[in-house]
């Protein structure tokens, strides 16, 4: 295209082109909402506005005639069909029809995507294919027009095949958030039956082109539109699979333990979704696969089979395969997937098994479930309002024969199940919000506004206003960690300011107003820098949901898994060390913890052992714990066994529970006398205790013989700023996290008393609280050597106190963690360094660690002094009174 | 010939391989107590003066602390303490030198900073194999320089020996 005689002044071209692609696109934002305004036009009053038509026809007529001038000639002969179309409609020879309307936006999103690439490359090649698909369709809708042919369906057919590969073709261009939101919200309204799915066309022409159990055909992949696959779009495509895949697992669970229609929905979704990603990128196992997993659910969705176990089974075997497929690829292995032609054999079996009517009436297919619901919600008035509709659309469900023309019922059914629902107001006002969604999504502008009306039915009540579309990015975390940095960067700059000694003598009111402003900006952005990292633990605790189910089926007891707290949100990079953990230790509550059937009812237990997941948040720290009513550890057992490998002397019988439990950890430390398929090994808790330790974590295992084990993970937020206490000791300044700060105070030479140890102890309102004296831990020289000089600080470490001696308190300041040097490794008691409002580094005391290295010492001198709050002493006695 | 020459080159240097034909034989001198030391370019990111340091409890002596680097946190080490040679208080002269090793800058306090000098291989002899004392094992080679001797150290063993032998 770009050989011509323009191209000798290249530079005035692309200043042209760059106007042609600004203009081109103000031209299509233009075109969109007016094309969805004649097709409500069109439904509302049964004829076409034709002032719309013909603001539609200019914009169409100008950018031909712009990109006539520049030569681009896909544009051009999409254009012009696109052009021809529209006289039609002007001319009165046919009416609008949501197929019409879908292709008019196809057009438009096709030149959005062409400019795009015009924009980086000044040329349109390369579309030549994608736009004769386009224009075929145009030719064959206006051929169809002219001939006045009813017979519809093979127009239908054809526009669905290659309906299909353009919206294919554009799913990658645009972003793929998006492109899933609506896909989520397209199913929305999918979730009814096979009937009320056809309502949407685009999707569920897709849909439709295969209906269950019959053949299947692959859709044409990426080769066979001359589409190159880049490393980006196949990430994005390992990625969003992935996804889908924890959807349907998750769906696919719940639909095991409560056989509903929204879950079946659910994992329909995730599987066409996958589906369609597969078919783009030419994946035909995959796509075969899901296809089959599809119909299945289908099945199951409309109550013509019940979700049992084989079917479940069945399709998580589906999701398995899916998942390690996709894994596969990202490693760059093509492998075929093993046992394929059983897996695919299993699903049409499943599929087939049990054939009935998919619907018992043919009122049922317009009067679906989704309508039903949505009804009940409305309220009375809406159903009257639909049955006018209905008659006013002449779409009596027994006028159309059920099997003929499955995509024709999504005209009429559309529009009722949109109408009802809103007044034109809103739907106008709704529509208004469709092109910005549809800029980045690129599928028709019918669906989403199907789509729309799909959004969580139950919120809708007559007279609301439609909520926008929930959106998202996706945003490299390379990024999101640069900003993060950034942040820090401007925190410690802004405390430095706040600080600064010159500016801050001028007294100026003003300047001080503006530091406190500054302030609380900086640390708004902080906050909202810092939620962009968090993530829900949710994704990983449905992982368990699976695991749990697998491990109860294979160790054959029944488990009941509690999750509580999902939405606790933690940072990514503890969400990706927390799985390995986690996985470990509900298999060990599974297989060891829980007991067989017999033996639990013999204790006298629930037949259903009990397993339970938590998160929360609790003092800066996150806490996950994995509890079971089982057996309990048995001290007998792990005492042996550690006498066994030397850990333990055998005459420490009185060593405490805590500290026995702590064996387990051991490498290759396990009591069981036979090792299943599921563990005992003596791996899975050195795993547990290695990645937890990583991520600056700890475990405690709280363990009652018979009643059941609790582990408890501590986690810190790795928040990269905190709050801190800053203390000054000798020349060095320390912060202490202020979430373990309690008080601070100057004692009274009465309070402390004197172990003949050396152990100082001060009591305050009561208790009595061990001493550490910073300046002995770090060796540097004090100020203050008394403790009635200095100040204490009272710490709380996990669940015992201690008293911190420092010089004096500086001052409470926003403080940016910065973790301290690799080749440092890992210093006792200093959980990373910080820098100061003056530039300087100061080290972050961990508190916990601390504050346990107080206790052992307390511990080696077996002081019963040390006896702190209540916890501390309800545990010794516990500990104590239990049995051996 | 000249590619058995080139492959004989980079056998001898160490097995680092892989710089910039600019900062190839390039060698930073500095000063600690009475000998020049020199360090390959291509490990030197910056030369900054003296700071303040903060210490870090735990730590073997020549690790002097940690510097704020535009808000990076990084560990200094006393290149005297390193060999042995007795402390020496910090003046105006006193260079930190920072290093990038494996990607983890480190700051080397030196006495002082002399210049960039040309090494050539062929100028450059094994390190001494007779001398005692444990220093030796951070040399690298000893670089001639006109009628002076330059000890090149070897900027890798200079800070993950320790955690070897260990």
């Amino acid at each position: 295209m770009m050989g011509n005689d323009l191209d000798s002044d290249l530079e005035e071209r692309m200043e042209m082109v760059k106007d042609f692609v600004t203009e081109g696109r103000e031209l299509l934002d233009d075109a969109e909402p007016q094309i969805i305004d004649l097709e409500k036009g069109a439904f509302d009053s049964g004829k076409l506005d034709e002032e719309i038509l013909n603001t539609i026809f200019r914009l169409f007529h100008s950018l031909k005639g712009t990109a006539s001038f520049l030569d681009f000639q896909t544009i051009i002969s999409v254009t012009h069909e696109a052009e021809t179309l529209l006289d039609l409609f002007r001319k009165g020879k046919a009416a609008v029809t949501p197929y019409h309307v879908d292709l008019l936006c196809r057009t438009t999103d096709f030149i959005r995507n062409i400019l795009d690439v015009v924009e980086r490359k000044l040329c349109d090649d390369g579309f030549e294919d994608m736009a004769a698909s386009l224009i075929d369709d145009l030719r064959h809708v206006i051929m169809a027009i002219n001939d006045e042919d009813e017979n519809d369906s093979l127009r239908l057919q054809e526009s669905q095949t290659s309906a299909d590969g353009s919206r294919a073709y554009r799913e990658p261009e645009t972003p793929d958030d998006l492109g899933m939101e609506f896909d989520e919200l397209l199913s929305g309204v999918k979730s009814a039956p096979e009937g009320a799915s056809m309502l949407l066309p685009g999707d569920l022409e897709t849909e439709s082109q295969y209906p269950a159990g019959e053949n299947f055909k692959p859709s044409p992949n990426l080769d066979e539109m001359g589409l190159r696959i880049t490393p980006e779009m196949s990430r994005r495509f390992t990625e969003e699979v992935l996804e889908l895949s924890e959807d349907a697992e998750s769906a696919l669970l719940q639909l095991e333990k409560m056989p509903d229609r929204e879950s079946a929905g659910q994992a329909f979704r995730a599987f066409h979704s996958i589906k369609g990603n597969a078919g783009f990128f030419g994946y035909g196992d995959l796509e075969k696969i899901s296809h089959l997993a599809e119909n299945v659910l289908d099945r199951l969705r409309d109550g013509e089979k019940a979700g049992d176990e084989v079917a479940i089974s069945a399709l998580l075997k589906v999701v398995d395969v899916v998942r390690s497929k996709v894994n596969g690829m990202h490693c760059g292995d093509d492998g075929k997937i093993p046992d394929f032609d059983q897996i695919c054999e299993g699903l049409e079996q499943l599929a087939d098994s049990e054939d009935g009517q998919i619907f018992e009436s043919d009122e049922k297919l317009i009067y679906s479930p989704l309508h039903a619901e949505d009804l009940e919600v409305a309220g009375p008035n809406e159903k009257i309002l639909e049955s006018d509709l209905t008659e006013q659309w002449n779409v009596h469900p027994q006028t159309v024969p059920k099997d003929d023309h499955p995509a024709l019922f999504s005209v009429p059914a559309t529009t009722i199940s949109i109408e009802p629902k809103f007044s034109s107001n809103e739907l106008e006002r709704g529509l208004q919000l469709a092109p910005e969604a549809k800029a980045g999504m690129g599928a028709p502008v019918v669906v989403e506004d199907a789509a729309a009306s799909g959004v969580a039915p139950e919120q809708r009540q007559p007279g609301a206003v439609q909520a926008p579309p929930e959106t998202v990015i996706r945003v490299d975390i390379d990024r999101l960690d640069k900003l993060l940095d950034l942040v820090g960067e401007l925190v410690i700059a802004e405390s430095m300011v706040a600080n600064s000694q010159d500016l801050n003598t001028s007294q100026d009111d003003r300047f001080n107003k503006a530091v406190v402003q500054l302030d609380k900006i900086s640390r708004e952005i902080q906050e909202v820098a810092m939620s962009m990292r968090m993530i829900p633990l949710a994704g990983v605790f449905r992982k368990m949901m699976r695991l749990v189910r697998d491990l109860s089926q294979k160790a054959n007891k029944q488990v009941n898994l509690e999750i509580i707290g999902e939405d606790t949100e933690v940072d990514k990079t503890i969400i990706e060390q927390i799985s390995d953990p986690l996985v470990h230790l509900v298999r060990n509550a599974v297989d060891h913890g829980l007991e067989q059937t017999a033996e639990r009812l013999a204790a006298g237990k629930q037949e259903i052992g009990r397993v339970i997941i938590e998160a929360k948040h609790s003092a800066g720290e996150v806490w996950i714990t994995v509890e079971d009513d089982g057996r309990g550890l048995s001290r007998q057992k792990i005492f042996q066994k550690g006498v066994e490998r030397g850990l333990i002397k055998s005459e420490d019988e009185e060593i405490k529970d805590e500290d026995l439990w702590r064996l387990i950890f051991e490498p290759g430390f396990s009591t069981a006398e036979q090792i299943s398929s599921i563990s005992g090994r003596g791996v899975g808790m050195d795993v547990v205790k290695r990645n937890i330790e990583r991520i600056r974590g700890k475990v405690d295992i709280r363990s009652k013989a018979g009643m059941g084990t609790i582990f408890a993970i501590r986690i810190p937020l790795t928040l990269a700023i905190i709050e801190g206490m800053v203390v000054k000791v000798g020349a060095n300044r320390y912060t202490i996290p202020i979430s373990s700060v309690k008080e601070s105070f100057r004692p009274s030479p009465g309070q402390i008393t004197c172990t003949p140890d050396g152990l100082e102890i001060v009591r305050i309102r009561g208790g009595l609280l061990p001493v550490l004296r910073l300046h002995e831990l770090y060796r540097v020289p004090p100020r203050h050597h008394q403790l009635n000089e200095g100040i204490l600080i009272v710490v709380e470490g996990s669940d015992s106190k201690c008293c911190l001696f420092v010089d004096e308190l500086l001052g409470q300041q926003q403080i940016v963690i910065k973790g301290l040097p690799g080749c440092l490794n890992h210093v006792k008691g200093i959980s990373g360094c910080a820098i100061l409002g003056d530039g300087e580094i100061s080290m972050i005391l961990d508190i916990a660690d601390l504050v346990s290295s107080v206790e052992h010492d307390a511990l080696a001198i077996k002081t019963k002094l040390l006896i702190v709050g209540g916890e501390e002493s309800d545990r010794k006695g516990k500990a104590g009174c239990r049995p051996a | 010939m000249t590619e058995k020459e080139r492959l004989d080159a980079d056998l001898l240097e160490d097995d680092e391989g892989g710089e910039e034909d600019t900062q190839e034989d390039k060698f930073l001198t500095f000063v600690i107590s009475r000998e020049d030391f020199g360090i390959e370019i291509r490990y030197v990111t910056e030369i900054i003066g003296i700071q303040g340091i903060t210490e870090v409890p735990d730590m073997p002596s020549y690790i002097k602390g940690v510097i704020n680097l535009r808000g990076k946190v990084i560990p200094v080490m006393d290149v005297r303490l390193r060999f042995g040679v007795d402390e020496r208080s910090y003046d105006d002269r006193t260079c930190i030198i920072v290093i990038n090793i494996n990607e983890q800058p480190v700051g080397l306090i030196v006495d002082r900073v002399l210049e960039v000098l040309d090494i050539q291989k062929d100028a450059i002899e094994p390190p001494p194999q007779m001398r005692k004392g444990k220093s030796n094992k951070f040399i690298q080679g000893m670089g001639k320089v006109g009628d002076q001797v330059k000890i090149l150290l070897n900027a890798n063993r200079l800070l993950y020996d320790e955690e070897e032998s260990a």
